[in-house]
């Protein structure tokens, strides 16, 4: 199995989808499970699976450096809204700003390839670097399945096929259409095309995602799969919101960018706060909005009651949920997001975009449009101002999110590969 | 003698519009005209007129012999005449026909009075002056859908409706048990009626599998289940709720009727009855029966006010009614007679995504947290208003 990154080193939810999906299908005792990734730190846990960097594998930098960019894949550096996860310590300091100049003077003094499994300038570098690792270590082991997670693994589990001559799983966690708003970048597109194509299934994680991977990109429907994500559990039991009485926490938790619809939240936060005044948004995440969001804010005349919490990774997302009354998701295009599960199980009640994969699962949540500020403002008021629906909503999603969790996830994902085996 | 009394129901709901709360206090009209009048034809058309069709047909065939009752809300009149005049015309033609009874109702289709006893007598009053200025005749026995949270409110409903009372179920404090009530002869208990709802349900389930056998087998395997239930010789009070059905009611539903009303009226011991009829039968005849199995039905309270979102509403609701100062502010804001409607609680059911949730014919909702946020939203301004000590009339 293919992936980019593994907790606690993540930037976005496709290293937590990872992280449930392999625990899911570890607890298979008929399954042995290798997980790749570009770099490993050493502070990812995972229990019977075996987890490989490839900035480990040293027998192959020198072909890697011998191979130079003579590959089946052009490298790039990359610029724009292709990268897909971009967290707060790539987007600002790893040169976003840079011109194409300095980018190619940088390249030709950059010391020798090192992984780094970020979302950076060399992106495109290191991710055809990951998919000779995946060659080499296909040459070495053998496998029944090779099974690979978004785009940036799609070359990696074709080279593995290529010398494996086994079926290829690969898993749409989000498309190049939901991340740049429809302005698709056609080397990106290129990639995610060629790895749905080899596939011998395509696994989806919504059928929101699957419709657009079969309108979008021409896949044959008979292969692609929906496979909805799952839930961890937290660990600790979550209280209730503290606000009690006084000042009610509103919560839009994700990167702040188009797909994420953070407009959305500071028109809603405008419109509620024209009625209430006892109310706190909270918005917590970075990303290329960022700035336009704190001046939309200003321009709203509603700083003072609304808070920018950065990047918040691990147990500081819990206690951001522990301490929300509403979180909002007005996400524009989701292909799952797991947040509002999350949310649901720290017992807050949650507003989910229509557009997001997990409306498909969810029932116990005030589901709007992206764009419908109104629904959403109007959510806001009743869920803060009316105790009922508060205890319906967290008493009924506890109990329903229970239910969504990896373990079925990967039982699907383990039908699926002997289904694929059986032929 | 063995009588049988067939009630049929006829209900219209109200829809109401998408109402925000930044509308609060800034706009009072709360209904979405379009919705509401497509829904009354739509159901005119599916529903009531096949029946009331089916029922004149029957009416003629069997002269005085087809007899039966009819149950329906004020408002529901109310939304008929408004948006469907031409079928209360031919309701009233069925009428002229002799044999149909109308079941004393509130003018709301409300659970309010049922737990404020103050306002059943004006929520009588009025269905009973609007059923007699449409179809002449004012009814007699009152259709107690929903138990009395109040003792008061069940000794005000007996003295309003001396003829008797026809509970839709034995609720816990309206009366005893079967044994006991076949026991009991005299009193007001004698004037207290339940309806056989495994029967009743029977009756829709045949309803829903239309197309499983024809009518005339289902209507001879119905008269099986009417002959073998328990204490067959009692009096029994079916009710059909054609709204409760899918789809339209069919000709081939029709068929069912004909038969089971052929097949019953052939029997020489047999006959209809209406509901005043069943009460003032001869002295010894046995009371209507109390089902035994009638405890086995869902309970009222699984349908409007189970969960956190209906008791709120409901709470609102009944504050709103204690603000009310005297009849003549009810009869002032008409508002508040639609609005009160039972069905917005319905719509709020913990049931609502289960497949079977009977309310998705009307249900314009995704959701019971949506039909929530809109009805609680409009409850807060009318609330409002009424503090603002102007209520409106808007009819």
């Amino acid at each position: 199995m293919f992936g980019w990154e593994f907790p606690p080193n993540i930037s976005g939810g496709l290293g937590t989808a990872c992280q449930g999906i392999t625990k899911g299908l570890s607890s298979f005792n008929d399954i042995g499970l290798t997980f790749v990734m570009p770099r490993r730190y050493g502070n990812e846990t995972s229990e019977n699976v075996r987890l490989i960097g490839a900035n480990e594998v040293e027998a192959i930098r020198n072909k890697i450096r011998q191979e130079a960019y003579g590959t089946p894949f052009e490298c790039y550096s990359v610029e724009s809204a292709m990268i897909p996860y971009v967290d707060p310590d790539c987007f600002y300091l790893s040169g976003w700003s840079q011109t194409e100049k300095e980018v190619r003077q940088q390249k030709e003094n950059a010391p020798p390839f090192e992984f780094t499994g970020k979302y950076g300038t060399g992106l495109m570098e290191e991710i055809h670097n990951f998919s000779v690792v995946a060659g080499y270590l296909a040459g070495k082991e053998n496998y029944d399945i090779i099974h690979a997670h978004d785009w940036l693994t799609f070359p990696a589990g074709m080279a593995a096929k290529k010398i494996l001559h086994k079926p290829l799983v690969v898993h749409v966690h989000a498309t190049d259409f939901d991340r740049s708003g429809g302005k698709v970048n056609p080397r990106v597109y290129h990639m995610e095309k060629a790895g749905m194509d080899e596939a011998d299934a395509v696994v989806t994680v919504s059928d929101h995602t699957r419709e657009m991977v079969i309108r979008n990109y021409q896949i044959d429907p008979a292969k692609v799969y929906t496979v909805h994500n799952g839930v961890e559990p937290v660990g600790y039991p979550a209280a209730p919101s503290s606000s009690g009485g006084g000042e009610r926490i509103v919560t839009f938790l994700g990167r702040i960018t188009l797909q994420k619809g953070p407009l959305y939240f500071v028109e809603v936060a405008q419109k509620v706060l024209a009625r209430m005044k006892n109310v706190r948004f909270v918005m917590a995440g970075s990303g290329d909005m960022l700035e336009t969001c704190v001046a939309a804010v200003a321009r709203a005349g509603i700083a003072d009651r609304f808070s920018f919490a950065g990047f918040l990774k691990g147990a500081e997302v819990w206690q951001m949920f522990r301490q929300s009354d509403v979180y909002v998701m007005p996400s524009v295009s989701e292909p799952f997001g797991i947040s509002p599960l999350e949310a649901m199980f720290c017992k807050v009640p949650v507003i989910i975009s229509k557009q997001s994969g997990v409306s498909e699962v969810v029932r116990h949540a005030v589901k709007v449009d992206f764009w419908d500020i109104d629904a959403m403002a109007d959510a806001i008021y009743s869920i803060i101002g009316r105790p009922g629906l508060k205890k319906m909503m967290v008493g009924s999603g506890v109990h329903e999110v229970k239910k969504i969790n990896w373990s079925n996830t990967a039982f699907k994902i383990k039908t699926l590969y002997e289904k694929i085996l059986s032929h | 003698m063995r009588q049988l009394c067939l009630c049929f129901e006829f209900h219209c709901p109200v829809v109401l519009r998408r109402y925000r709360f930044f509308e609060i206090n800034n706009s009072h009209y709360y209904y979405d005209d379009q919705q509401t009048a497509e829904l009354t034809e739509k159901l005119v058309r599916q529903k009531f007129l096949p029946l009331v069709d089916l029922l004149a047909t029957l009416s003629l065939k069997y002269a005085q012999r087809f007899r039966f009752g009819v149950s329906t809300s004020g408002i529901t009149l109310k939304l008929l005449q408004h948006y469907q005049p031409y079928f209360l015309n031919i309701w009233k033609e069925l009428g002229k026909l002799g044999g149909m009874e109308f079941l004393a109702d509130t003018f709301s289709h409300t659970l309010v009075p049922f737990f404020h006893p103050e306002s059943l007598p004006q929520q009588l009053e009025l269905h009973k002056n609007l059923v007699e200025e449409i179809f002449g005749e004012p009814p007699r026995i009152f259709y107690q859908h929903f138990p009395f949270v109040s003792g008061n409110a069940e000794v005000t409903a007996k003295r309003l409706s001396p003829g008797g009372i026809i509970a839709a179920r034995r609720f816990a404090g309206n009366g005893r048990s079967g044994k006991e009530r076949n026991d009991n002869s005299a009193g007001l208990d004698k004037k207290l009626a339940v309806v056989d709802q495994p029967l009743s349900h029977k009756l829709l389930e045949i309803h829903q599998k239309e197309h499983a056998s024809n009518g005339v087998v289902q209507a001879r395997h119905f008269l099986t289940c009417l002959e073998g239930a328990a204490n067959p010789a009692a009096p029994r009070i079916l009710f059909f709720n054609p709204v409760a059905v899918d789809g339209a009611f069919s000709n081939r539903r029709g068929v069912f009727w004909e038969e089971l009303i052929r097949s019953w009226l052939a029997r020489e011991e047999c006959r209809l009855v209406t509901p005043s009829e069943m009460f003032s039968g001869s002295p010894g005849e046995e009371a209507p029966e109390v089902s035994a199995s009638s405890n086995g039905s869902p309970g009222m309270k699984n349908f409007w006010f189970q969960n956190h979102l209906q008791q709120e509403a409901l709470g609102e609701l009944l504050k709103i009614d204690r603000m009310m100062p005297d009849p003549d502010s009810r009869m002032a804001g008409e508002d508040w007679y639609f609005i009160q409607d039972m069905d917005h609680l319905f719509f709020m059911n913990s049931r609502f995504f289960s497949p079977l949730f009977a309310g998705k014919y009307f249900n314009p909702y995704n959701s019971p947290y949506e039909a929530f946020i809109n009805y609680m939203n409009i409850l807060e301004d009318y609330s409002g208003k009424l503090e603002k000590g102007k209520p409106e009339f808007d009819g």
